[in-house]
């Protein structure tokens, strides 16, 4: 006498459960999703910014962004290092030209 | 690349079974409306660009990770404050009252089971029922093959496991949910193949 239930059956019964949420949960959802979309297009402002500003990096970016946004980590870092050794370069002059005026120049300057 | 209004569409076809998955899991209808919203964001923010046919199997797998968030922040939260519980009484336990989920088929008193007269909402009542006495995981490989229609591939995907733990899971799931409904008078055809 047992009450045979299939994978379809199932599904449906399950399907017809969720046509009968309380209005406050309907409610609820419809809120969450209207936040998650307008999350989305907040998103999709700021890319489609990016993109403005520089057209080309549009497809690729698209297409592999931890490798794109990895690439401009790698930029930003090496132009710091850039900066830093010119700065340190800078530096070894200025050291230089104060050992002249002293007249305390080392021994390795006289070799040539 | 998607655009607002597919990802509309398919959070407007998925967000009540999310719902119920939440539910099923958490049972807690507040908690569960917040872990939809929490999943629903996650996918809009982080993968709200990707085509719209990988959206299923994500959302899925963020809807399940976030229930689990939900339970690890529980469990944090029950550590914090397990040093008062001492000095208070149980009533914050009424939250989920094993009582209310299990059933006592040797219990007389209580309303008739579905052997006799089932309607729709009788059964869906027991199947319910039913999946809230499933381990979670077993839970969600049931419901992912069986109710979302995944197959054994885009489920351990939604998992984030192996397609053998898939085929673990719901074939516990499935002589579980058997055992269960056989008790109320539900066969589950498929069961037994």
């Amino acid at each position: 006498m047992g009450i045979k239930l299939d994978r379809k059956t199932l599904a449906s019964l399950l399907d017809d459960s969720t046509r009968q949420l309380p209005p406050t949960v309907e409610a609820r959802l419809f809120s969450a999703r209207q936040a998650a979309l307008q999350q989305q297009a907040r998103h999709s402002t700021l890319q489609a910014r990016l993109y403005q500003l520089v057209p080309a990096l549009a497809v690729p970016m698209r297409q592999h962004p931890v490798g794109w946004g990895a690439a401009f980590l790698f930029t930003a870092i090496l132009v710091v290092v850039l900066f830093q050794w010119q700065h340190l370069a800078v530096h070894d002059h200025s050291a230089l030209d104060l050992a002249i005026l002293i007249d305390d120049l080392p021994v390795r300057m006289y070799v040539d | 690349m998607s655009t607002s209004v597919q990802l509309s569409d398919f959070l407007a076809s998925v967000e009540r079974r999310a719902f119920k998955y939440a539910v099923y899991a958490v049972h807690d209808e507040q908690a569960a409306l917040d872990i939809v919203q929490d999943a629903m964001i996650k996918l809009a923010e982080r993968y709200g660009d990707k085509p719209a046919e990988e959206f299923p199997p994500l959302f899925q797998r963020i809807l399940q990770n976030t229930i689990r968030d939900h339970f690890r922040r529980q469990k944090v939260r029950s550590a914090r404050f397990s040093l008062f519980s001492s000095f208070t009484t149980s009533q914050s336990e009424d939250d989920v009252d094993v009582l209310d989920i299990l059933q006592d088929e040797d219990n007389p008193s209580q309303p008739e089971t579905p052997h006799t007269a089932v309607a729709g909402q009788q059964l869906v009542t027991i199947i319910e029922a039913a999946l809230r006495q499933l381990p979670a995981r077993q839970r969600e490989a049931f419901l992912l093959r069986y109710w979302e229609g995944f197959d054994t591939a885009e489920t351990a995907v939604a998992m984030g496991c192996s397609e053998g733990s898939v085929k673990t899971h719901c074939s516990r799931a499935t002589t579980t949910m058997a055992h269960i409904l056989k008790r109320k008078g539900v066969d589950l055809t498929w069961a037994s193949n």
